[in-house]
């Protein structure tokens, strides 16, 4: 076996080398009234594609539904390949969510049998660099030999990590920002507690009134400003969890997660760095966070 | 959330727990606590805090079941078929909701199924044994780091019996939470009886108290990968055949994860994954 497999069949992967480059697996997902389709695709010439036209593999996803640990697994028999004029092969889940908040998703091309298959260039798909021609290979039953990168409805904007709530027993003109890292993923984990009069502010940002390539009023500043404050409060509290120790990573919710890397990805500042300025990340995020206000779906 | 059963609204509940855990030992510990001693200082306690005005309505579930202290930390089997009786109806997402079960656990005070004090009980089966728990550390120095120590030790057990996820996250539903550990343990017992077409008293037999504790460890991790039917119900079929527990059954959940790494055993049938698990077992 060459020395830099991993495994002794090759499976595709992303940014793997088992397989020649036009050989590419790409899923695309979409979840709309508790529904999820899932669409397949795979391109090239490779035994995988002889395989999933035989029946002898299928597509399958895995479903994982966070907050109560639930698994679902389904496939695709054959008759629901398609193949495109191009020649990729298609395949479509469609199926029904009992939840209220969409799944991860795990795709994977599986063989449902054991299997020979011997190296043959181009027709086995597989690059020339890892498997010589004529090697003879035994595939086992049930082994994944593509794998899709898990793909989520996460996503870090502004408006999915964002709740905005009215308090009227508030002190005018005040609001408090409430973390809360371990948020289920029907929830959003940051919270803005806001007396009515700041409430009524922000509404305007949810309701697209501030552009924010050209700021022409202090009420808009005085808005964006308030979600930088919110920020700056979000990025102190994760670093200090940080510094704490009680940051574990498993345990905090996917958007706050996600958020957490973009921040760390524009503005260069990796929490629980020493020199890590909240305030200062907050106000380099600002034109992200209300772009997301504007175009996200809050409440 | 997907039904319409009452419950705290997510924000306060969390602030709640949260706020308690600040600092250990501190005032703001003591006077739970020792609101925790009686029925009418705890609702008082509950009360003054945002928890009361933030409830969310909805259709109440019938459940009078009356627990004693020790049935309440550790429900036998009446209680626990009681408790399936009230709550069978509710659906997953409920069930993994907190801001519900926390809800449940007031009402439960409210109507005089247990006491207060009750939830500080940790389990070692003595009678009162919440309540000189709580007394005996209000007696304590807060001064000293021990005294502190137990003191939030305490707190966080009170949390756990009321299903907050402040101490350890929303596992806590899971195992923790004694409602939340007799509704998912006979959620899976029924669901896997019909699976593999098995009497559910088997089922639970086979998921025993001690075998649950570590099953729902790995299920409710991060790394679930059991949470599939096809996978817990072959390593059902393999626990009726041989009764592993342990660490044993540890390193078989942990070597079956590796597998899953490159196998899809979520497809394969119980049987199969059964197969698959006595060849782990064999190799250890």
């Amino acid at each position: 076996m060459n020395e830099y497999r991993i495994l002794d069949f090759p499976v595709w992967q992303p940014e793997g080398a088992d397989f020649a480059e036009d050989v590419r697996y790409s899923v695309e997902v979409e979840y709309r009234d508790r529904r999820l389709k899932v669409t397949h695709s795979l391109e090239g010439q490779s035994f995988i594609r002889e395989w999933l036209l035989q029946g002898t593999a299928v597509f399958s996803v895995q479903l994982l539904y966070k907050d109560s640990s639930e698994r679902q697994a389904y496939r695709l028999e054959r008759n629901n390949v398609k193949k495109d004029q191009g020649g990729v092969l298609h395949a479509i889940h469609d199926i029904a969510i009992d939840f209220s908040y969409p799944p991860k998703v795990t795709p994977s091309i599986v063989l449902v049998e054991q299997r020979k298959l011997v190296v043959q260039h181009p027709k086995s798909g597989l690059s020339s660099l890892l498997w010589k021609p004529g090697e003879p290979i035994s595939i086992p039953a049930w082994a994944r030999i593509a794998c899709h990168a898990p793909l989520d409805f996460t996503s870090g904007e502004t408006a999915r990590l964002i709740t905005i709530d009215c308090d009227e027993t508030m002190q005018s003109g005040t609001m408090r920002t409430s973390v809360n890292e371990g948020a289920a993923e029907s929830e959003k984990p940051v919270t803005l507690l806001c007396a009515k009069d700041v409430y009524n502010e922000l509404r305007k940002i949810k309701q697209g009134e501030d552009d924010v390539s050209s700021i022409r009023s202090c009420a808009a500043a005085l808005r964006l400003a308030i979600i930088t404050q919110a920020l700056s409060v979000v990025y102190a509290y994760m670093h200090r969890l940080y510094n704490n120790n009680d940051f574990n990573a498993e345990d905090i919710n996917d958007t706050l997660k996600a958020h957490l890397e973009d921040m760390q990805e524009q503005t260069g500042m990796v929490l629980g760095n020493e020199n890590f300025e909240p305030g200062l990340a907050a106000t380099q995020m600002r034109p992200y966070a209300i772009q997301a206000l504007n175009t996200g779906e809050n409440e | 959330m997907a039904a319409p059963y009452a419950r705290f609204a997510t924000i306060p509940w969390i602030e709640f727990g949260k706020n308690l855990l600040t600092e250990k030992g501190a005032q703001q510990q003591r006077d739970f606590l020792q609101a925790c001693l009686s029925k009418r200082d705890f609702q008082q306690h509950i009360e003054q805090s945002p928890l009361s005005l933030n409830r969310e309505q909805g259709d109440p579930i019938p459940f009078s079941y009356r627990f004693t202290e020790a049935e309440f930390y550790n429900p036998c089997k009446d209680s626990q078929e009681a408790i399936w009786n009230a709550f069978n109806g509710i659906d997953k997402e409920t069930a993994a909701d907190d801001c519900f079960w926390g809800k449940v656990v007031m009402d439960m005070i409210e109507k005089k199924q247990i006491e207060p004090a009750w939830l500080a009980a940790d389990g070692k089966g003595a009678e009162e044994e919440g309540r000189h728990r709580i007394e005996r550390l209000l007696q304590s120095d807060a001064n000293k780091d021990t005294d502190s120590n137990h003191m939030d030790s305490c707190v966080r057990r009170v949390l756990r019996s009321l299903c907050h996820r402040a101490p350890r996250r929303k596992r806590i539903i899971f195992y923790d939470f004694p409602l939340g550990r007799v509704w998912w343990r006979r959620h899976w017992a029924d669901r896997m009886a019909e699976k593999l077409s098995r009497d559910r008293e088997k089922i639970l037999e086979t998921m025993d108290e001690t075998n649950y504790k570590l099953l729902a460890e790995k299920l409710y991790s991060g790394k679930s990968y059991l949470g599939a039917d096809n996978v817990f119900g072959g390593l059902l079929l393999f626990l009726e055949k041989a009764p592993v527990k342990g660490d044993k059954l540890k390193d078989i959940l942990d070597r079956l994860a590796y597998l899953s790494a490159w196998k899809a055993i979520e497809l394969q049938s119980p049987e199969e994954n059964c197969d698959e698990i006595s060849r782990i077992f064999e190799c250890l």
